[in-house]
């Protein structure tokens, strides 16, 4: 099966009171509206947007600098880089009017990508349960073997 | 085969729903394809994201970002990054207003935030390489080289698209306006991605 003929008229270089997109509003397979007017409140809400993710950066670099113990830093720079994901999928990605069947995807992904985000942790706080004597941290080498720690010589680049 | 047969053929080998939503989707299948395909990355990148956890909290003596790394290169590539959203979707906007010039205008500064981010990226890599600092160094380098190289991978193939957009593909706008706008779009969505990706690797690679 195959799709209506699309409107046979040269899209212009400029203007904004012919464009096709106008004759194809109910064409788009989407929610936005495709008069001018709405589409400049769209933009303006980008460029807030914009504002946002490039404070919520500052914010980020900020608090690292902070150097808060390591539990609390990563809760904190994970839950900032989530507010600005959550920003750019609501508004960037267009979330916010979206089909259902899109969510739907996004449900079944979000599932599966916690699953694997559960991995880690449960074998982080479970294996020794299940192995007495079993050590997590076995892999690592001991202090002494200083071969494998990362080098800080790295500081000149700054 | 007559003209009419041959009319007919062509027919049937249209891409259907480039434009139009299919009725039981809602959507044209651009979209629901692109969507599916990003539920794939999600997967992919989340598997290094577990890796990284657990190596993380299974190392005893796993460095902070902010000692290692450059920290103001990054940022500065989070900047060139979240610009090249705002002017990808600026892209699309200007399309569904009619307007092919800002539309290109917006796709080219796309690409130019793109090589910008790439080039800031090299620096990085060369300055690390410099001071022999591969990924057989640690477990930490190795897992910063495999995330971030395969998201500047991710940053080279929406370039590639871009370009396509820009130079070749724009003549689809001639003649199928709509279709290519959708084109812009779905591959917007993509950079929002790999824009969203990045916006988890800079904290949890620099930052912690």
């Amino acid at each position: 099966m195959t799709e209506h003929a699309i409107p046979e008229h040269a899209g212009h270089d400029h203007g904004v009171h012919d464009h096709p997109a106008q004759d194809t509003e109910h064409d788009a397979g989407h929610d936005h509206h495709n008069d001018p007017e709405s589409i400049r409140k769209e933009v303006r809400r980008y460029l807030y947007v914009f504002g946002a993710l490039a404070v919520l950066t500052l914010i980020t670099v900020g608090v690292s600098q902070l150097h808060l113990p390591t539990a609390e830093g990563i809760a904190l720079a994970l839950l900032i880089a989530t507010v600005k994901g959550s920003l750019v999928a609501a508004f960037f990605m267009h979330l916010i009017t979206e089909r259902k069947l899109i969510y739907g995807v996004l449900v079944l992904t979000i599932f599966f990508f916690s699953v694997l985000m559960w991995g880690p942790w449960h074998h982080r706080y479970n294996a020794q349960h299940a192995y007495p004597g079993y050590d997590v941290n076995a892999s690592a080498p001991a202090p002494a073997a200083a071969t494998d720690k990362p080098a800080h010589d790295a500081h000149s680049e700054h | 085969m007559s003209d009419g047969h041959g009319h007919a053929a062509a027919h049937d080998i249209e891409i259907p729903y480039t434009v139009h939503p299919r009725p039981d989707t809602g959507l044209y299948n651009g979209k629901l394809g692109i969507w599916l395909f990003l539920a794939s990355e999600v997967m992919l990148f989340g598997a290094l994201f577990s890796t990284l956890i657990l190596l993380r909290t299974s190392s005893p003596n796993w460095p902070h970002g902010w000692d290692i790394l450059n920290v103001p290169l990054a940022t500065l590539n989070t900047f060139v990054l979240i610009s090249s959203s705002v002017t990808v979707i600026m892209a699309w906007a200007s399309l569904r207003l009619g307007d092919l010039r800002k539309g290109r205008i917006y796709l080219g500064l796309t690409l130019a935030c793109g090589f910008g981010f790439l080039i800031i990226k090299a620096i990085e890599y060369t300055t690390k390489f410099h001071h022999g600092l591969f990924p057989s160094k640690h477990n930490f380098y190795a897992t910063y080289y495999v995330m971030t190289g395969l998201h500047g991978l991710h940053v080279i193939g929406g370039m590639i698209v871009f370009a396509y957009l820009l130079g070749p593909g724009a003549k689809l706008y001639h003649t199928a306006p709509q279709q290519f706008t959708n084109r812009v779009e779905v591959t917007g969505l993509y950079w929002h991605f790999v824009d969203l990706v990045w916006i988890f690797l800079f904290p949890i690679l620099y930052l912690l």
